[in-house]
């Protein structure tokens, strides 16, 4: 057999246990196993496996992780989501689909404390839904908001699969988050505006309501100070060189800890549910890690990757094209797959393809950086749209009189907002790519 | 992909499930304080670099050391409380009987990875104390290391092989 053929045969064997309902990891693992075995032998498996596990997790970049998500933890259980919904509404919930809009701002804003889209999809729903119901949103437009508003957790840095794809490509984490910047600030004007449209054509959906008086407005916005100054200090830190990434992840973990005491919202059962919460999104990511790098490690035995890298260098076709075909193979995986175990498989295997291609004169540390920003904006797409978007599932299973075809209905605009925004960013890589130039 | 499913429900939950769910929130917890650790630490570190003092040597390989161990613990919960991810679009109209057969073979499949894990960990643990490995600036045994991240691993196959019964006793109903 071809290293191809041996490499797809694995895929196969992966796809089929997927299927049959078998956890990512251990469909990744089992075929990254018999695979290794059968390519090297049974002494060369077990001795690998020696370290195997130790090996990955001992990494000191993949320290952010935990950190951040036990950060995001504290965010939500301390309730700054409330806070910063209040803010954002105060600023513009007056105009028509403000709340919605207002919605996507405080979205935005959790993002830059927490790296999770499910976790700001979730967190901000519990807040914003009631007041949006309350107002006399519809609930088509409240959970696709909702819904779609989440993903700029992982698009606002820090982002948890940014990191991972930082790590899997060996690229520095805080050029990828401030690349992730624009575009994540894109994203979110991007969805206020498709609001704003929508709002204008169906004005029932999102009626607009009196201004508050100026000072309640100037009070709500003044109490996010704190969430303001982690970010700055958390993110500016990494920027400036003064901290490694998982340092800024320490500090802004802690002071996100001392905010959420300070509001005497955050008690000792809180404090245990943050624990046991990271524990289960850390857990779920090192799994998807421990199976990755077996299949990975098997897939780097039958040198695959190096061949499908040669492959596809050698097709006549136009690089931009291919890029395009990848970016389509990772709309349609994220389909069904989640966006962690997605970057964790495909990542080893695209990405030496993607480095050999020519795109836009770009040299390969840019090229890098720009594909990461794409990858993650088309994988995030997955998570927003039919049959499975997991975003949708949560916001949906928290409003329970909205039928599920209605959130599907109401992520339309925001999908729409998505694709021009993928447009942008693949016409202009210099999005991506003008602040890490500027900083670094 | 899901992280609640069919299976599971309070019925099914007696006496050894909740001795199962106590030892994996203790570890999970356990995971938690080294995490915290780590946290505090790179702070202190840091705090005690800005002040020009003398930051904590080899501050970096205790994080490495540490997130290993931390992340070991916490994946007992993890399986237990069904975060390992599942792709469910395939099997989402299948019967419950069904879907609860899957999911035991799944959970099976779990057990036995993570006890393959376990077992070369462990037989890593032996061979990094019979060579003497250390890191390089703190001399800390790498042994010591694999040995603290066994525990969860094994454990995390034992709940896993009790998720699979918990599945399999629920597709007889």
């Amino acid at each position: 057999m071809s290293s191809i053929q041996i490499g797809l045969s694995l895929f196969a064997a992966m796809l089929a246990l997927m299927v049959l309902r078998v956890p990512i990891s251990v469909a990744m693992f089992a075929p990254g196993a018999v695979g290794f075995w059968l390519l090297a032998g049974e002494d060369a498996l077990l001795s690998h496996l020696k370290g195997h596990a130790f090996a990955r997790y001992s990494v000191y970049d993949l320290s952010v992780i935990p950190l951040f998500i036990l950060m995001g933890q504290f965010a939500t259980q301390g309730g700054l989501s409330r806070a910063l919904f209040r803010a954002a509404n105060a600023l513009v919930g007056h105009l028509r689909g403000g709340m919605a809009m207002a919605s996507v701002i405080a979205c935005a804003m959790f993002g830059s404390v927490c790296g999770s889209s499910i976790a700001t999809a979730a967190t901000m729903s519990q807040v914003a839904m009631p007041e949006m119901r309350r107002f006399g949103y519809s609930g088509r437009i409240t959970t696709g908001t909702l819904a779609a508003g989440g993903t700029l957790g992982i698009l606002i840095p820090p982002s948890v699969p940014l990191v991972v794809y930082a790590i899997l490509a060996e690229q520095n984490i805080a050029k990828l988050f401030l690349a992730a910047l624009i575009p994540g600030l894109i994203a979110a004007t991007g969805y206020c505006i498709a609001v704003a449209i929508y709002a204008r054509l169906h004005p029932q959906d999102g009626p607009g309501h009196a201004k508050p008086p100026a000072r309640e407005r100037l009070r709500a916005v003044a109490e996010i100070w704190p969430i303001v100054a982690i970010f700055v200090i958390v993110l500016g830190g990494i920027y400036a060189g003064i901290f490694t990434p998982t340092e800024g992840a320490a500090v802004g973990t802690a002071a996100t800890f001392v905010a959420a005491l300070a509001r005497r919202e955050l008690g000792r059962s809180g404090i245990y549910q943050s624990l046991l919460g990271t524990a289960t999104t850390t857990g779920m990511i090192f799994f998807i890690f421990l199976g990755a790098d077996m299949l990975n490690s098997a897939l780097a035995l039958s040198q695959m990757p190096a061949q499908l890298a040669e492959s596809v260098g050698q097709l006549a076709w136009s690089p931009l094209l291919i890029l395009c075909c990848i970016l389509l193979f990772y709309i349609v995986m994220g389909f069904f797959m989640d966006e962690l175990s997605l970057i964790i498989l495909t990542i080893p295997v695209i990405f030496p393809t993607v480095m050999g291609l020519e795109l836009w004169g770009l040299d390969p540390a840019d090229k890098a950086i720009w594909f990461g920003i794409l990858m993650l904006t088309v994988v995030e797409i997955g998570l927003i749209s039919p049959p499975v978007g997991l975003n949708v599932y949560v916001t949906n299973s928290l409003a329970r009189d909205v039928p599920l075809m209605e959130t599907y209905r109401g992520i339309v605009p925001f999908l729409l907002s998505d694709a021009v925004r993928i447009a942008l960013l693949f016409l202009l890589p210099s999005l991506s790519l003008y602040l890490v130039s500027v900083v670094f | 992909m899901n992280h609640a499913s069919a299976t599971g429900s309070p019925a099914a939950r007696g006496l050894i499930y909740r001795i199962v769910d106590t030892l994996a929130m203790l570890s999970a917890l356990f995971g938690g304080v080294v995490l915290i650790a780590i946290a505090s630490m790179t702070c202190y570190s840091i705090a005690s670099r800005a002040l020009g003092y003398e930051p904590i040597l080899g501050d970096f390989e205790l994080v490495q050391v540490g997130l290993a161990v931390c992340v070991a613990a916490f994946l007992p919960w993890c399986q237990l409380h069904r975060g390992n991810i599942t792709v469910d679009f395939f099997t989402a109209r299948a019967s419950r009987h069904i879907r609860a057969r899957l999911e035991s073979f799944g959970a099976l499949l779990v057990a036995l990875m993570m006890a393959l894990v376990a077992w070369r960990t462990a037989a890593g643990a032996l061979s990094a104390f019979e060579t003497g490995e250390e890191t390089m600036i703190l001399g800390f045994p790498i042994w010591l290391s694999y040995a603290l991240m066994t525990p969860g691993l094994a454990m995390t196959a034992l709940v896993a092989l009790f998720g699979a019964w918990l599945s399999w006793q629920a597709s007889r109903r």
